[in-house]
């Protein structure tokens, strides 16, 4: 997967139908069930399987514009899941998983010695939860979020960009993007009309490599 | 970071067990504990349908309604859990109901308009609270309040993905870290008991914490300082001086709800014994022999123990009507209320 330069700016970009994507390549990605016998969690070990990953397919691109690193990604959900307004209900939500080390695996959300740093948007929330985790029901949400999301809900369709800039401090909760860089990195969606949260969401099976352009 | 993930049995270890007795012969359903809870816990913006205590009628579908057939619990070889669900907010927990007030009591219509919930509300926290079973003159019911169990073997704990749930180590209270809590809910569908609740406004889980704020100075939980009834018994279950190990082990008159959930609950209860029944001539007919309550009710809440423990109470009962002495009578009687609590 390619990030192009474009020369368009921040605010533009976040705009999922903004005219500059059209110069994007588009990576169709087949999402899976995650594994769930290594769950931390015999509760979560005996959920069925079949019916975890309701998202199948997620299209994905991606962009920079000198400053920022932008991901645009779309797939159907006829339900608009907004909220956890009360009990029982979960949010739709999108989540681009990067290693510190190439490393690790993931399928365990890193490990104690590979981990790994995830932006996490959910339907209905501003700002993308910045997170990091050494292992499954290891994620936190630490520090300030430096990550942007702009959504769009239309014709049962989700259109989101996932965006970061490339000069964030903390480098122990942020991973290092840059121009000419290339870098491992993952994707997951949450249904959550499907009650889809934490571990039970659809991801990629495997790393890409996102090569952002000099 | 990196963070460590703790072995679920650290997170359910601890040096000692506080433990909580209700006697469900002196409830006068009240709601004075309910509502000592509410005013203390839970009357923050996204808690207004909670509550940690709840004293419902039964037999009856019980707050959420028909929890027991919600799932959740362990089953019997204690490693894997039933799924469970979580239940549905209107038609289940019942709405914080809006009345009112403002065009009663200050629109001019005082004795003329009547105070009342506003929409159509379908279901509430012991809706069918005055119902029962049963037919006259030998219709029965009885209360039963519940909190949280704070299980020794608790199902919420092991079904949290992110550890957010633990027992304290110093009294066994079981608590969710709600900075670890992510709002998954996974520990609202395995609690069999369904006594963990999904706050909206905070998208965190929270429950009954058994006032270890108050514990921890030496006071028992408010909804046991606040019973008329005094049939709340605060102790620790290895204080062979205090009120909980002489009911539960010594006496073995309290008993655990639903032990076959597996959770190992830490909240007991002395079983109803109910009023004896009329005969058709109008006579009072042997309670143990023809109880009003039906004893297959007691034993589906309470497992088969609840037999022997009728036994004993109704032997201690008899020991106290021959003019003699009863250990057991003198605690649940509670003639000092201070006694009924040993922390």
């Amino acid at each position: 997967m390619k990030a192009y330069f474009v020369r368009t700016s921040t605010d533009k970009l976040l705009d999922p139908f903004d005219p500059s994507w059209a110069a994007a390549d588009l990576v169709s990605m087949k999402m899976e069930t995650p594994p769930i016998g290594n769950a931390p969690s015999n509760y979560f070990r005996a959920l069925d399987p079949t019916k975890i990953g309701k998202i199948k397919n997620i299209e994905v691109s991606a962009l920079h514009n000198g400053e920022a690193l932008f991901f645009r990604l779309t797939w159907q959900d006829p339900n608009q899941d907004l909220g956890m307004d009360s009990p029982g209900r979960f949010r739709d939500g999108a989540g681009i998983l990067f290693p510190f080390l190439d490393t690790a695996r993931i399928n365990n959300m890193g490990s104690k010695n590979e981990p790994v740093n995830a932006w996490c948007w959910q339907a209905g929330i501003e700002t993308p939860y910045n997170v990091t985790a050494a292992g499954l029901g290891t994620t936190r949400r630490e520090g300030k979020s430096y990550c942007l999301a702009s959504p769009v809900w239309a014709d049962g369709r989700w259109t989101v960009v996932i965006a970061r800039p490339f000069t964030v401090p903390e480098p122990d909760l942020n991973v290092a993007l840059g121009p000419g860089m290339k870098k491992l990195v993952g994707f997951a969606v949450w249904e959550g009309s499907n009650a889809e949260r934490a571990g039970a969401k659809s991801f990629c099976g495997n790393w890409y490599e996102v090569e952002i352009a000099p | 970071m990196p963070y460590d993930l703790m072995k679920k049995k650290n997170l359910e270890s601890c040096r000692r067990q506080i433990a909580m007795v209700l006697d469900t012969n002196k409830c006068l359903d009240c709601q004075t504990c309910t509502i000592a809870c509410k005013t203390l816990w839970t009357y923050h913006e996204g808690k207004e349908y909670m509550y940690w205590n709840n004293v419902e009628t039964r037999p009856g579908a019980g707050y959420p309604r028909g929890w027991e057939k919600m799932g959740g619990g362990w089953l019997p070889d204690g490693k894997q859990l039933h799924l469970g669900r979580v239940p549905d907010l209107a038609a289940e927990y019942g709405e914080a109901w809006e009345f009112n007030r403002e065009e009663v009591y200050f629109g001019g219509k005082f004795g003329n308009e009547r105070l009342k919930p506003q929409g159509d509300p379908k279901w509430g926290p012991n809706w069918d609270e005055d119902q029962g079973a049963g037919e006259y003159p030998n219709s029965y019911f009885f209360y039963l309040q519940r909190i949280c169990n704070h299980c020794t073997h608790p199902a919420c704990i092991e079904a949290c993905p992110r550890n957010a749930i633990y027992k304290r180590e110093e009294d066994g209270i079981v608590v969710i870290d709600q900075d670890r809590c992510n709002g998954y809910q996974f520990c609202i569908e395995a609690c069999p008991y369904k006594k963990i609740y999904f706050n909206a406004v905070t998208g965190k889980g929270e429950k009954c914490i058994f006032c270890y704020p108050r514990i921890e100075k030496g006071v028992a939980n408010a909804c046991a300082r606040q019973c008329p009834g005094r049939l709340r018994f605060v102790g620790y279950r290895d204080d062979q001086d205090g009120p909980i190990w002489k009911l539960v082990d010594k006496y073995k008159v309290a008993i655990p709800l639903h032990p076959e959930f597996g959770t190992e609950p830490n909240v007991f209860y002395i079983p109803p014994i109910g009023p004896p029944k009329f005969d058709q001539n109008g006579r009072l007919t042997d309670p143990i022999k023809d109880p009003r309550i039906p004893i297959e009710d007691l034993r589906e809440l309470f497992g088969p123990a609840v037999d022997q423990a009728l036994e004993v109470l109704h032997q201690e009962m008899q020991k106290k009507r021959n003019g003699g002495p009863s250990e057991v009578m003198e605690i649940l009687i509670a003639r000092e209320w201070k006694n009924n609590f040993k922390i």
